[in-house]
């Protein structure tokens, strides 16, 4: 059987570590000075595959110490906590010079509350003679409250394009590979940081191959909605009848509502008149109007005017056909956006004390306070922790949202 | 010791009398507190003039420091569902008031944010407890009110603040804040917040963190609008058939200040009146900005509705040129 990349090219030791040295410094030194630290706890949160886990085994190997883990597929009620880190947390390894708890992903498991989890894992960090450490992904959900108040939060920082694709190369140099750069920067853009993902898709791709080529990458299958999708693009901009504009995108495994986005983004991407681009995004703008009114009514039948006055209003938007090569963009904005929107609603989740403070609704907490506070943390991190504070908000808070800000 | 406070807590008015703007209203609620007698209020008007402050204020006369065991404030947009209204509401109405007056009060907030069907059953619930509660609706629109309350309840129309009144609020508090405060800054802070008290008070607030002295610059820092320079800057970009690059600056400050499209062309359709070009224009452009926030309202989509405007006013520029 084939050794997963993964394991086999997980840090051994603190130095391969990542990109992560400001949340590495904290973890050691909670390892070594411990009991003598702030919070009896630490709780390790970043998103999925950026090593949080692989990075306590590693720093436990160079300081020599074993790790007990409790993780994901451990059933986690109250009795299983005990029973299996019972033991664990009274007595002395014999081998190390000490022991870690690691419990992993304690945001993995539904219901875990509900069982007592909380309560018991509380009970082991207050009881406990060696350092427990938790993970998570995401920490800010409210039944997670009481462990946050145990804990001292750390975070590990989402991975950069450059971070992984020096990691990709530095496996294909070992593994005896050579991979096209273009290939290493759309496995990057794909992983969105997850390094993880992004070296699980490398093996795959080298099973088959020992040379990787862009044109590999269809294989993993994602490829190939882009492909059809810049395909139709092509022929609608080029389409001088309404059926050659409609009729490419009948193979497009895609939401009209979708499409939208990608025909926005390329219209002054092929058109370079101000007259054409005017019309092309009045009828994109007229036809998005009759989108809602279906919407509204839910009265899919009318789906084809929709679709009919994006496609052929924007082809035929043109004076004559361009004869140049256009290189279609995916639209850039709507990631940009959502993430954007999801950053800010975490925020807005902590505000509820604000709202009863300042007598008024979540909406105008967000119009008015949230979003200076945002504007703030961004210009001046000084000044945004101390309106933080007066806002009501908590250290561990206010640590969570300067990281969160700093991702807008 | 008072600087960890929220200043639009910290200067709310306590008083009726200390409302600002509002004369009429404040001369009628003070003639309910002499009586210990009111009926069901509605309050209409914008955000940020004193609707609340002044179902607060009216409630300290009534009740003196047992106000709060008295009143019992809801947010209709927030607490989801009528069936949460109904109960919080039965609970607070199963006691009886504390102190001399017969009844208590229901703050419900944003109550145009509900549904129709959700103001009937609303309807009922303060026929249900009318006996022993008062209810007070904020709104920032009557007519989103259905009539059969809008009937049952007394309306009372806030009036936007006016220049002067909210200057001169500023000004109290920069000096008891010991702020030096420009007028030009004044000026910022309205062009911001249109009149909006909350908001005014906390923009001052941000800015006096950074310094003593507050100035325009200071106030732009400060706030999530786009400055009026980078949205100038876009319309010019447009003007001048630079579309991709109008387009472009566009949707970085939509991300930058996470603007959502309603909010990006009001603040566009408002610079276009200091856009420098003929004046029959700017008449065509805003009548196509209208037309694009209608448009907005019916499909949303932003990035293609204000990719329309762009193109339109890059239309524009080029007739103009030739």
């Amino acid at each position: 059987m084939v050794e997963p990349w993964i394991k086999k090219y997980a840090p051994k030791h603190i130095n391969e570590i990542i990109n992560q040295s400001e949340a590495i410094g904290k973890i050691k030194s909670f390892i070594e000075k411990y009991p003598n630290v702030n919070k009896k706890a630490l709780l390790i949160y970043g998103p999925p595959g950026v090593g949080k886990t692989s990075s306590i085994y590693a720093i436990a190997n160079d300081l020599n110490y074993e790790v007990v883990e409790l993780n994901a597929s451990d059933n986690r009620n109250a009795r299983v906590i005990h029973e299996k880190l019972g033991e664990a947390i009274k007595g002395k390894p014999f081998f190390k010079k000490g022991r870690i708890i690691l419990v992993d992903e304690v945001d993995g498991l539904a219901g875990f509350q509900d069982r007592g989890g909380v309560g018991a894992l509380a009970k082991i960090i207050e009881e406990s003679r060696w350092p427990v450490i938790l993970t998570a992904n995401d920490p800010w959900d409210p039944k997670f409250k009481k462990l946050r108040d145990l804990c001292d939060m750390v975070e590990f920082k989402k991975l950069s394009n450059y971070d992984i694709i020096r990691q990709l190369k530095r496996i294909c140099a070992n593994e005896k590979i050579t991979i096209d750069d273009n290939v290493l920067s759309a496995l990057a853009d794909r992983s969105s940081g997850d390094l993880r993902s992004a070296i699980n898709d490398l093996q795959a791709l080298a099973m088959m191959s020992s040379h990787i080529t862009l044109k590999d990458l269809e294989v993993l299958g994602y490829r190939e909605r882009e492909i059809t999708i810049f395909k139709a693009l092509g022929q609608m901009f080029k389409a001088n009848t309404i059926m050659g504009a409609t009729l490419p995108f009948a193979d497009v495994d895609m939401d009209p509502e979708e499409i939208k986005a990608w025909v926005e983004e390329n219209i002054s991407n092929e058109y370079e008149n101000i007259k054409e681009i005017y019309e092309a995004y009045n009828w994109l703008s007229l036809a998005v109007v009759f989108y809602g009114r279906i919407y509204k009514r839910q009265y899919w039948d009318l789906l084809k005017y929709f679709t009919t006055l994006m496609y052929a209003g924007v082809a035929l938007a043109k004076e004559k056909r361009y004869n140049k090569f256009t290189k279609y963009r995916m639209p850039q904005y709507i990631r940009k956006l959502s993430q954007n929107k999801e950053i800010r609603e975490k925020i807005e989740e902590l505000s509820k004390n604000l709202q009863k403070k300042v007598h008024t609704s979540k909406h105008r907490v967000r119009e008015v306070y949230i979003n200076t506070l945002i504007v703030l943390m961004k210009e001046n991190e000084k000044i945004g922790r101390k309106y933080a504070e007066i806002l009501g908000f908590n250290e561990n808070e206010i640590s969570y949202i300067k990281g969160a800000v700093e991702k807008l | 010791m008072s600087d960890n406070e929220i200043w639009t807590e910290k200067y709310r008015p306590k008083r009726l009398d200390d409302i600002k703007g509002q004369g009429e209203i404040v001369k009628r609620l003070k003639a309910f507190v002499e009586s210990k007698n009111m009926p069901h209020l509605l309050f209409a008007g914008p955000a940020g003039v004193g609707k609340t402050t002044a179902a607060l204020a009216l409630a300290r006369e009534l009740y003196g420091d047992k106000w709060e065991q008295n009143v019992l404030q809801l947010n209709a947009s927030d607490d989801r569902g009528i069936d949460v209204i109904r109960e919080k509401v039965k609970e607070f109405a199963r006691t009886k008031p504390i102190g001399n007056v017969p009844f208590k009060i229901v703050f419900l907030d944003e109550a145009d944010a509900m549904t129709r069907d959700a103001q009937q059953a609303l309807r009922r619930i303060m026929e249900e407890y009318s006996s022993v509660t008062r209810f007070i609706l904020a709104c920032n629109y009557s007519s989103k009110i259905i009539e059969p309350i809008q009937s049952r309840t007394v309306i009372f129309r806030f009036k936007q603040l006016d220049k002067k009144d909210v200057f001169e609020l500023l000004k109290s508090i920069a000096e008891k804040e010991n702020l030096n405060i420009s007028d030009d800054a004044l000026e910022a802070i309205y062009y911001i917040s249109e009149g909006d008290m909350r908001k005014s008070i906390n923009i001052l607030q941000a800015a006096a963190l950074y310094s003593k002295d507050i100035t325009p610059e200071l106030i732009y820092e400060v706030t999530s609008i786009a400055k009026p320079q980078e949205l100038q800057e876009v319309l010019k970009l447009a003007y001048e058939g630079k579309f991709a690059e109008a387009r472009e600056k566009l949707i970085d400050l939509m991300i930058k200040y996470g603007l959502a499209g309603e909010d990006i062309i009001k603040y566009l359709s408002k610079e276009v009146y200091s856009m420098n070009i003929p004046e029959k224009e700017k008449l065509d452009i805003i009548y196509y900005a209208g037309e694009i926030e209608y448009r907005l309202l019916e499909g949303s989509d932003p990035i293609i509705q204000l990719g329309a405007l762009l193109a339109y006013i890059g239309l524009r520029g080029l007739q103009n040129r030739k």
